[in-house]
């Protein structure tokens, strides 16, 4: 009896394996080098270039969070471990990105979530920073905040990273989870939708376990090389000045993109990158320089 | 220096990060020797084991693992077939400093459960003053589109977005017969087969709308 009640269990798990199989779960395959997608602005949800960045490549986060009493996760240690592999998160990007963008810990107390402190805060929830439940199956969410129009469109403001509480964490999947949810932070979204589903750590859901082979623990090639479209070198002023797109190059498209800022429309630019003549604003004259550049004609580039 | 990952073998194993609350490692181990208890506890582990390997994936962001479009039919509290009638981002009522988005339908055609003729949705962040707030991955409705929309029984705090999977029950519906209307994903691209329901997949393309709607309610009847 006890024998046909294994083979009964065997056969069942082996039933749920199959049919979890057939549920079409993607093969998650060694990424190409342009398996990243960026966070979108404007209406395409799967834009070709950045077009959402911290204006100075660098942002402060603060993972002390998890060691207050109502914003604890379980991630198999302490709270001091908790903090620990939230900053791991962000020195695994520090590492890839170096000379490019640079997560700063913090050194002054933050208020959680709050939405204008142009800072990071991270730590575990019950709910969502605006009170909203996660969903039985969400395990951390980001909330990105940044200008949609005007001159600025497209620089982030502020970012916050809630951990649903409701997850108990080995250590290696709470690290991938933050380093995942920091590359949101930096301007990336999931790949996977936008036609790109391969193994790497921005998928929106991870394709191993933590103690498996595959494990995408840390960003891999795809990943930063996303992240180096965003930013391309450091400082205030990323990217060569018209280079609206940060292609690397002047083009047409960057003279577009800056004639839609001008006219107030979603665009790539910023003004460290298209308000060519340095008077302030975005205008149509910066846009006809940008196009001049493009054509090889001079121009006088003078980005703030 | 880069750390590229291996070709996955199997999904089929994947439960980690694990809840907190809901299944218990207590049911699972509930065994008895023989008799009745004995089979009771023998079909509860079966039962649990194969729910455990039901259960998708979790994502580490803003969205669910795929989740089969039956499952989402299955879990779905309301089912229909609507037009966006309006998207007005707003400050949340009760926390200013956030924003929502109501999205206000006009119910074309029930699937399941009992909407009314218009029903409104909110989800988390919009666009308000110049300034987005945006959660990663929250599907991005416009008025005038048309969409099969399955939605999670309401809760209360609210859903960050009331959409089955969060943003996987929704579907883009484009054409003006009914004979040559189809059904695409949320972003109007061609449904991916491991997603698409199973009684619409023979015809190989886009699934039909008569064709999708058919395969959720059959999801549902069973």
């Amino acid at each position: 009896m006890t024998q046909l009640r294994r083979i009964l269990v065997l056969a069942m798990l082996a039933l749920a394996c199959a049919r979890f199989g057939q549920a079409g779960e993607p093969e998650c395959l060694d990424p190409p080098d342009d398996t990243f997608a960026f966070i979108n602005s404007g209406n395409d949800s799967c834009p070709a270039n950045p077009e959402v960045s911290w204006p100075a490549a660098t942002v402060t986060y603060d993972c002390d969070f998890f060691t207050d009493d109502d914003k604890g996760i379980n991630c198999s240690g302490d709270d001091a471990t908790c903090v620990n592999l939230c900053r791991a998160a962000t020195d695994a990007w520090n590492a890839d990105l170096l000379g490019r963008f640079t997560f700063v810990n913090h050194t002054d107390p933050d208020d959680f979530c709050d939405t204008e402190d142009g800072r990071v805060s991270v730590g575990g929830t019950a709910k969502l920073c605006d009170g909203s439940s996660f969903g039985s199956n969400v395990l951390a969410v980001t909330l990105s905040i940044f200008f949609s129009a005007g001159p600025q469109a497209g620089q982030l403001i502020d970012a916050n990273i809630t951990v649903n509480q409701r997850f108990a964490f080995t250590q290696a999947s709470f690290q991938a989870t933050l380093a995942h949810e920091f590359g949101h932070v930096l301007g990336l979204s999931h790949p996977d939708q936008c036609d790109k589903d391969f193994n790497v750590l921005m998928r929106s859901a991870s394709c191993k376990r933590s103690n498996e082979a595959g494990f995408v623990l840390d960003p891999t090639d795809a990943d930063v090389k996303g992240a180096e479209r965003i930013y391309p070198v450091v400082g205030p002023t990323p990217g060569i000045c018209g280079d609206a797109d940060l292609s690397g190059a002047i083009t047409v498209t960057d003279g577009v993109q800056t004639l839609r800022a001008a006219a107030e429309l979603s665009s790539s630019c910023t003004a460290a990158r298209c308000d060519v003549d340095g008077n302030g604003p975005i205008t149509v004259s910066d846009g006809v320089n940008v196009l001049r550049a493009a054509a090889d004609l001079p121009i006088t580039s003078n980005c703030p | 220096m880069k750390r590229n990952a291996r070709i996955a073998e199997s999904w089929c194993d994947y439960l980690d990060p694990v809840p907190t609350r809901g299944l218990t490692p207590g049911v699972m181990i509930r065994q008895g020797g023989g008799g009745r208890a004995g089979r009771v506890g023998a079909w509860t582990m079966v039962l649990v084991a194969v729910a455990l390997l039901a259960t998708p994936a979790r994502t580490r962001a803003t969205t669910m693992a795929t989740m089969p479009t039956e499952a989402q039919a299955v879990a779905a509290d309301r089912i229909f077939v609507g037009t966006v009638l309006s998207v007005v981002s707003q400050p949340k009522a009760d926390r200013p400093k956030y924003f929502e988005t109501v999205v206000r339908w006009y119910v074309e055609e029930t699937v399941a459960g009992t909407p009314k003729q218009t029903v409104t949705t909110t989800f988390s962040g919009g666009e308000v003053g110049g300034v987005r707030q945006r959660v990663d991955g929250m599907p991005e409705i416009r008025i005038g589109e048309r969409y099969v929309v399955m939605l999670a029984a309401d809760q209360d705090p609210p859903l960050v977005s009331p959409l089955i999977g969060f943003n996987q029950g929704l579907y883009r519906v484009d054409g003006v017969s009914r004979a040559e209307t189809v059904v695409h994903d949320r972003n109007g691209r061609s449904l991916a087969g491991s997603v698409m329901p199973a009684a619409a997949r023979g015809r190989g393309g886009d699934p039909t709308l008569d064709d999708f709607l058919a395969a959720l309610r059959a999801a549902r009847a069973k």
